[in-house]
């Protein structure tokens, strides 16, 4: 077969690849040809007989659809000429006969493809006179989407959509003839985590989103393209504000993130933009200590700066840290990490999953990459509920590219069904199976490279198993990673946090080394900016660019850049600063507050500043509380976990007197500045000072930093381009619609080397215990769950420990009972589940639920944890 | 289900390995062990060829062959398709003899003898129009004719 065919559409000569649709070479000519069951990203179908058009043969011309015929040499195709819009005028009279034409309170009226094409190819009247069928209207086919069954033109999208790229086929067609319907299964409502994608492909009103429902009229939007930032892949959408208020979140096309998907999250968790709890103005605490109120911006960074710098000029620089969240913009990292570097002068800046992790700096490879592998190895990272538009990838790999999964994970977590190997681990184990993989591939390349010599050798795989001992339970992952010729290794935090996890990072990068595919392995973290904060260095111990904070080099490049260098020793880690390891905090976006012993901690504190959206726990205990914005508010620039680094341009004005995150980090330092004297030898001029500012600081010896001058997000990009060398050419504009990949060239850090390991096996849990097992959960009760919608957030189930059946039956215990949950570091109650993919021995409680029940119970040290699960 | 091999696969669709060919056949030999499919049934089948039990009600409710509910003895499919329709059969038919057996589409007779149903075309459009009782089809109905299908299928009970 050639590779390329030419054909004729409407007397346009065009060239496409063979196997190429008569309806996408249409396109390519610049011919329109109407569809409405055809779709870019779907199998071809056939369904809806729209797109018919002539194909002239030898013997006269035939009508055939144009969305089922591939393209051949010396086709011609016409698709206007008066039979063709007979056949279309005809096939929008049927498809019209019992559609209930209720365009006006319609949520698709305005952008329905069946509006356009009755207006631009129908009849203009009608010749049925009968009474339309009558069947199902706003009919909830799950908590977050409505089925309107008369208006469904039965294109097949929907039940495609969730077949092919879901693999959950839970909409079908029933009935037939003109009774057809489409429906879920009695009693199996819609759950698949990207559902919300067939409202967008419907080309019709049929299928109707919940949430935003009759809160707007297409054409009174105002669009704004941005990227979410609910997880690390960065998934382009579209915000749609009416009057302040954001209506809707739509996907957007790019190709190389999302094709056009989004996330169920995505897609209806945006409510908390507007919700009322809002935090409006700043707050700060009353003289007597007691109640938080509302003060002017002036007020409340007047506090901030007076009480951190007295606190810097009595206790030294290092008994003031800062905790942000990766969710935020990298605007806002960024300065973040400057303020406490250039200003305060100290290294004490982390998040969660920071410092603690050991992350490869480069991310995925790309996205696109996944489609490419034939094996991708998943270590403690549970995409489906991690980053679901990423689970679509990996399972359209799996299904249609035949890649197989190797899933290396305490849990036997959903992509374990798909052909390869399921390896159980406790957690904290990892590196044990790790490193015994690594070290017999590394033997068996040994044994394979003394083979290729000319000297005759055993060769071919049998000849080496007699070599390499590998033990049982390895033996599928093995020969699975001995056979792959393309793999991809992603690793999650549930596997990489503390000194264990430092280990599985070693030993899995030695085993993507001795398989010379170290630059195939990538980390994703858990928050949606986790790969731009480390990015813009918001860690202690390293600085923006991936460098270490004690590289003098870098120290010195940043003084010239900030006036001053950053302090030479590493900071205080997240969990260091949480417990208590400095006198004042200041918090962006992170709620360590959550668990009991967490809001203890920063009992102690002398001072504490939160910058939130919400008066979460954290906030509720801090001194000064500073209303931030949300990613819709303000402009900002993500990285998203294949390095993409994407435009989230303001799409809405900000509740009340909000900042963004950057904005308020650049007045606080304005601040600041003035407010010290720094010695540099000069004389200092005399300004004219407001009373705050007279109160002057301990006088400083040493360089001054230089004045922070950042009229908006850009700005601050621009600056991040001289500090991080990989975004030297990223600016604003340049990053486009789509975003940019940094270049790892600027920064080629793929390991090389195989580092030896030092593991010994995890023991498990004693007798009559559990080893507590937690990852992600898509509807958990993230910082931001609780303000969804209604429907969006009664998917968050109530707080709950699942252990394998056996073991319920074996400790005599049933489902639904309450349980009390015991670790070392707490206790919780919860509701008892059986779950076959939690592991015998092992107690599955997911992160982030109500009341943080995994934290409480120190699932997230890094260490194994046993817990004792006793009834009420 | 462990009755596959009991009929002899017949017509293109069984001879293709695929799980889904498998289902007209599984379908047919289930209702003919339960004399309808049960949710149950429809479980089961789906369970056993690797299918969503929404894919396998699907097909069920495709055909007019299936049935879903419990039926009555006789089950009178009336067609109500476009051809039977515009030669004055269809509703005019199901009325006629919904009229005669005291029943509307969708029901059954108290005594457990007639099931009424209107179904979408009964591939028999040249004779229209038509009906199916259990597996035996009618065409060119007139009022006379259906006449004389009651009164034998009264006659017989
Ligand atoms: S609901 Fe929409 S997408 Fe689904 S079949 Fe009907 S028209 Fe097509
Ligand atoms: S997969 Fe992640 S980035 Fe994409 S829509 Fe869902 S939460 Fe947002
Ligand atoms: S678009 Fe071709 S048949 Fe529907
Ligand atoms: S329409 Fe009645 S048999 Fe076809």
């Amino acid at each position: 077969m050639p590779d390329l065919v030419t054909l004729t559409v409407d007397d346009v000569k065009v060239t496409v690849p063979a196997g190429t649709l008569v309806v996408d070479a249409a396109k390519a000519a610049g011919i329109e040809i109407p569809i409405f069951c055809s779709h870019p990203k779907l199998d071809p179908l056939g369904a809806c007989r729209m797109c018919l058009v002539e194909f002239v043969g030898p013997r006269g011309s035939k009508l055939d659809t144009a969305c089922t015929v591939r393209v051949s040499e010396g086709m011609t195709v016409r698709t206007s000429t008066e039979q063709v819009k007979a056949v279309r005028e005809a096939n929008l009279g049927f498809i019209l006969i019992n559609h209930p034409l209720d365009c006006p309170i319609c949520d698709k009226g305005g952008e329905c493809p069946l509006q356009d094409q009755t207006m631009a190819y129908g009849a203009g009247v009608s010749q049925f006179v009968e009474a339309k069928r009558q069947k199902q209207k706003h009919y909830p086919i799950s908590d977050l989407i409505l089925l309107d069954q008369e208006r469904c033109i039965l294109c097949w999208r929907c039940i495609r959509y969730l077949d092919e790229w879901e693999d959950k086929p839970q909409i079908g067609l029933f009935e037939r003839g003109g009774e057809t319907v489409i429906d879920t299964f009695p009693g199996q409502p819609v759950d698949a985590a990207t559902s919300g994608n067939i409202i967008d492909i419907c080309p019709v009103g049929a299928l109707t989103n919940r949430v935003s429902r009759f809160r707007f009229r297409p054409w009174e939007l105002k669009k704004t393209p941005s990227v979410c930032t609910l997880c690390p892949v960065g998934c382009n959408l579209r915000l749609d504000e009416r009057v302040h208020e954001l209506r809707r979140i739509v996907a957007r096309e790019n190709l190389a993130v999302n094709d056009e998907w989004l996330c169920d999250k995505g897609r209806f968790l945006h409510q908390y933009v507007d919700h009322p709890e809002r935090l409006r103005t700043p707050l700060v605490r009353d003289a007597a200590g007691e109640a938080l109120r509302p003060a002017t911006w002036d007020e409340a960074l007047h506090r901030v700066i007076e009480k951190l710098g007295d606190i810097a000029d009595t206790n030294g620089a290092n008994a003031l840290g800062g905790i942000a969240s990766a969710r935020v913009s990298n605007e806002a990292a960024y300065l973040f990490q400057k303020f406490f570097r250039a200003l305060v002068g100290a290294n004490n800046i982390d998040f969660a999953d920071g410092s603690a992790v050991k992350a490869q700096p480069t991310g995925l490879s790309a996205i696109a990459d996944i489609a490419k592998s034939d094996l991708i190895v998943l270590v403690g990272f549970d995409p489906s509920e991690a980053a679901p538009v990423l689970d679509l990838h990996i399972k359209r790999a799996a299904r249609r590219a035949g890649a197989k999964l190797l899933v290396i994970n305490p849990r036997r977590i959903a992509l374990a069904k798909y052909p390869g190997a399921y390896l159980p681990v406790l957690p904290g184990g990892e590196a044990w199976d790790l490193n015994g993989l690594a070290t017999a591939l590394q033997a068996a390349r040994a044994a394979n490279q003394a083979g290729s010599k000319p000297a005759p050798a055993p060769t071919g795989k049998a000849k080496l198993e007699t070599k390499v001992a590998v033990m049982a339970e390895l033996r599928p992952a093995y020969d699975l990673l001995a056979a792959a010729k393309a793999p991809l290794f992603i690793y999650g935090p549930d596997a990489a946090r503390g000194q264990l996890g430092k280990l599985a990072v070693t030993a899995l990068s030695n085993l993507a080394v001795a398989l010379g595919f170290g630059d195939r392995l990538a980390y994703v973290g858990a928050e949606a900016n986790s790969q731009g904060a480390r990015d813009m260095g918001l860690l202690s111990d390293t600085l923006p660019g991936h460098q270490p904070v004690t590289d003098a080099a870098v120290r010195e490049r940043l003084g010239k850049l900030w006036g001053v260098q950053p302090p030479a020793e590493p900071g205080q880690s997240y969990a260091a600063m949480a417990a208590g390891g400095v006198k004042a905090l200041y918090v962006m976006g992170a709620n360590p507050a959550a668990t009991v012993a967490g809001a203890e901690a920063l009992h102690k504190l002398d001072f504490l500043v939160v910058q939130d959206l919400f008066l979460t726990e954290t906030a509720q205990l801090a001194d000064v509380v500073l209303p931030a914005t949300s990613f819709a508010e303000a402009d900002g620039t993500y990285t998203n976990l294949e390095r993409r680094v994407q435009r989230g341009p303001q799409g809405i004005k900000p509740a009340g007197e909000s900042q963004a995150d950057w904005a308020i980090l650049a007045a606080l330092a304005e601040k600041w500045l003035a407010s010290q004297t720094v010695d540099t030898g000069e004389v200092s001029k005399a300004i004219e000072q407001p009373d705050w500012k007279k109160k002057r600081r301990k006088i400083k010896a040493g360089p001054a930093p230089k004045p922070w001058n950042y009229p908006t997000a850009q700005a601050v990009l621009d600056e991040i381009g001289k500090a991080v060398p990989p975004y030297a050419s990223l600016r604003w504009d340049a990053l486009g619609e789509a975003g940019v990949q940094w270049s790892t060239s600027a920064l080629v850090r793929a390991p090389r080397r195989v580092e030896p390991v030092d593991v010994a096996p995890i023991a498990a849990a004693p007798a009559g215990s559990f080893t507590l097992v937690s990852g992600p959960l898509l509807w958990d009760n993230g910082p931001l769950m609780p303000y969804g919608a209604e429907q969006v957030r009664k998917l968050t189930p109530t707080p709950f420990v699942a252990l394998n059946p056996a073991d319920l039956t074996m400790a005599a215990l049933a489902e639904g009972r309450q349980v009390t949950v015991t670790s070392a570091y707490g206790n919780v109650t919860l509701t008892l589940k059986a779950d076959a993919s939690v592991q015998p021995g092992t107690a599955w409680v997911p992160a982030n639920l109500a009341g943080a029940p995994a934290e409480t119970l120190g699932a997230v040290r890094g260490e194994p944890v046993s817990v004792a699960v006793k009834l009420v | 289900m462990h009755a596959e091999p009991k009929v002899k696969p017949s017509g293109a669709a069984l001879i293709d390995p695929a799980k889904e060919a498998m289902l007209l056949a599984a379908l047919y030999i289930a209702q003919e062990q339960r004399g309808y499919l049960t949710p149950e049934v429809i479980d089961r089948v789906a369970a056993r060829l690797g299918l969503t039990a929404g894919q396998v009600f699907s097909t069920a409710s495709f055909y007019t062959l299936f049935r879903t509910k419990p039926v009555g003895r006789y089950v009178i499919q009336v067609c109500s398709g476009v051809s039977c329709y515009l030669v004055d059969g269809a509703e005019k038919v199901s009325d006629y003899i919904g009229a005669k057996l005291g029943i509307r589409p969708g029901e059954t007779t108290a005594d457990g003898r007639f099931t009424l149903e209107t179904v979408q075309c009964l591939a028999s459009c040249g004779t229209a129009p038509a009906l199916r009782v259990n597996d035996q089809l009618y065409e060119n109905l007139t009022p006379a004719g259906i006449d004389a299908i009651l009164d034998r299928l009264l006659g017989e009970v």
